[in-house]
């Protein structure tokens, strides 16, 4: 069963728009727990197909093998995923800006990609759940793979979309040469609920 | 007011452990989980800082997990993948668990107060140790299945085509001017041998040519590479050292079988005119062709 599920153009204005809102929340924070200056990217809304997932994610993975988290959000019948991939070579900056010590062992670079990730995922879900009263849960976060190609997160097959929406934010951070990827991923059946929030948003 | 009731106990009975603690990590909520898992009462854990409660658990590690939860007012979560447990409780399934100990995914929330500041925290922990041990049960066995795909099933040696891709890497690796030899040998008179006691004893005899071989080279660079073929990389080693090696393993052999058992070979030695895999194969090969026609 597919379900038919589309936004228009200013749907879509209104995600990017919300997504802009929730991200600057977080990025003041952000910027004082990270204390350094984090480039507010513009986010990328638009309706990807199952097949064109790969491609979405293979541009962080370019000339370079990648890590990356995911974690499952629901809350008033809008059900979701968030995806985060990181360039491998962010690790050793990506630690000095967090305070990490020590070397940086696959173990620490695990600890480094969990907490980032809680932060990166936590303040998005949380700012866009403020913006539509909802009160989004989050389940436990899954490693998808450590120094990975980007094919080989996403295993292929027994997939159950075909088309949704998706939300992509690329964050780069100042001088650093921290690049990640965060993906907004909900299911089919969510988008219909949530075009609804939005409409009502529009009004 | 039944609900709340309800709650509370569900809330002290269920298989979760909750803590709540204030910005001094102070315990003030320690439900039924903590209390059986940890044998600490939630009397004594009440007004306990957390780290004089578990003085294992790393303190910087913890305040650093919260602080993002105290400040930015999100979730954190830790896997097990990333540490095993943060409180160390022993396994809830002692006999059949596999493990001695709990693994635990973690998840910290905020408590919001009624102005919305964060004054309070709330640990969640969950047993995760099935997951934990499926994990490793499973790695075990693909590499198992890895590790099959490349070994010859009755002698165990490398297979022929996994063989192809250590020499491929040992000819990118290895530093020019070192003497490596490449030794095809061959039993001689396999199929009378076979004949002549029984095919269990022929493989029999393939094993221990196997075990023979690995004993005189180096057991991660020996293969079997056809029914009575087997292929050894020498590296480091002279051309005497080499017909030495092949002298031991046919001297083993003979003792073995109480009968005089001749193994042919070719020996190519590695040389700059040989670039690739098939080159040098086929060099040791035509060397063994050679030696078989003129016995």
């Amino acid at each position: 069963m597919s379900y038919a599920c589309a936004i228009t153009e200013d749907q879509r204005d209104c995600y990017q728009e919300l997504t802009n809102v929730a991200m600057g929340r977080a990025a003041e924070r952000l910027a004082k727990l990270l204390d350094t200056f984090v480039q507010l990217p513009v986010p990328r809304v638009s309706m990807i197909e199952n097949s064109d997932i790969q491609m979405a994610i293979q541009e962080v993975g370019q000339d370079s093998s990648v890590s990356a988290v995911c974690q499952g959000f629901a809350g008033s019948g809008v059900v979701g995923e968030t995806l985060l991939i990181f360039k491998d070579t962010s690790f050793a900056n990506l630690a000095s800006i967090m305070n990490y010590t020590g070397p940086l062992s696959r173990q620490a670079e695990l600890e480094l990609l969990m907490d980032t990730a809680s932060i990166l995922i936590g303040t998005c879900i949380r700012g866009i759940g403020e913006q539509l009263e909802i009160d989004f849960n989050q389940s436990h976060p899954v490693i998808l793979g450590q120094h990975c190609q980007t094919a080989d997160i996403l295993k292929s097959g027994n997939s159950t979309w075909h088309n949704t929406l998706a939300i992509e934010i690329h964050y780069k951070l100042e001088n650093a040469n921290v690049e990640c990827d965060l993906l907004l991923l909900f299911s089919e059946e969510s988008v219909n609920i949530l075009n609804k929030k939005i409409d009502f948003l529009l009004d | 007011m039944n609900d709340i009731h309800w709650l509370m106990d569900i809330l002290q009975d269920i298989d979760i452990g909750l803590v709540v603690l204030d910005r001094n990590y102070q315990v003030e909520l320690w439900n039924s989980f903590m209390d059986s898992h940890s044998g600490i009462s939630p009397q004594r854990a009440r007004g306990s800082s957390l780290f004089s409660l578990f003085p294992e658990l790393p303190e910087d590690w913890f305040r650093q997990k919260s602080s993002a939860v105290f400040e930015l007012k999100i979730s954190t979560f830790t896997i097990w993948e990333q540490r095993p447990y943060l409180f160390r409780f022993p396994s809830a399934r002692p006999i059949t668990g596999r493990s001695s100990f709990m693994y635990q995914n973690t998840h910290i929330l905020p408590l919001e107060s009624a102005n919305g500041e964060v004054h309070h925290i709330c640990l969640l922990i969950y047993d995760a140790t099935d997951s934990a041990i499926l994990h490793t049960d499973l790695k075990a066995t693909d590499k198992l299945l890895r590790d099959a795909r490349k070994r010859d099933p009755l002698t165990g040696l490398l297979n022929f085509q996994t063989f192809q891709s250590v020499l491929e890497n040992y000819i990118r690796e290895v530093p020019p001017g070192s003497t490596s030899h490449l030794m095809i040998l061959d039993i001689d008179n396999f199929a009378d041998y076979n004949h002549r006691r029984s095919f269990s004893a022929g493989d029999e005899l393939l094993k221990q040519m196997a075990a023979f071989m690995m004993a005189n080279g180096v057991p991660e660079f020996t293969a079997r590479v056809g029914a009575d073929r087997f292929a050894l990389l020498l590296p480091d080693k002279s051309t005497s050292e080499c017909l030495l090696c092949i002298e031991r393993i046919q001297d083993s052999l003979s003792r073995f079988s109480r009968e005089d058992i001749e193994l042919s070979f070719g020996l190519a030695l590695l040389n700059p005119e040989i670039t690739n895999t098939s080159e040098w194969i086929m060099r040791a090969e035509t060397l063994l062709m050679t030696e078989k026609s003129e016995k």
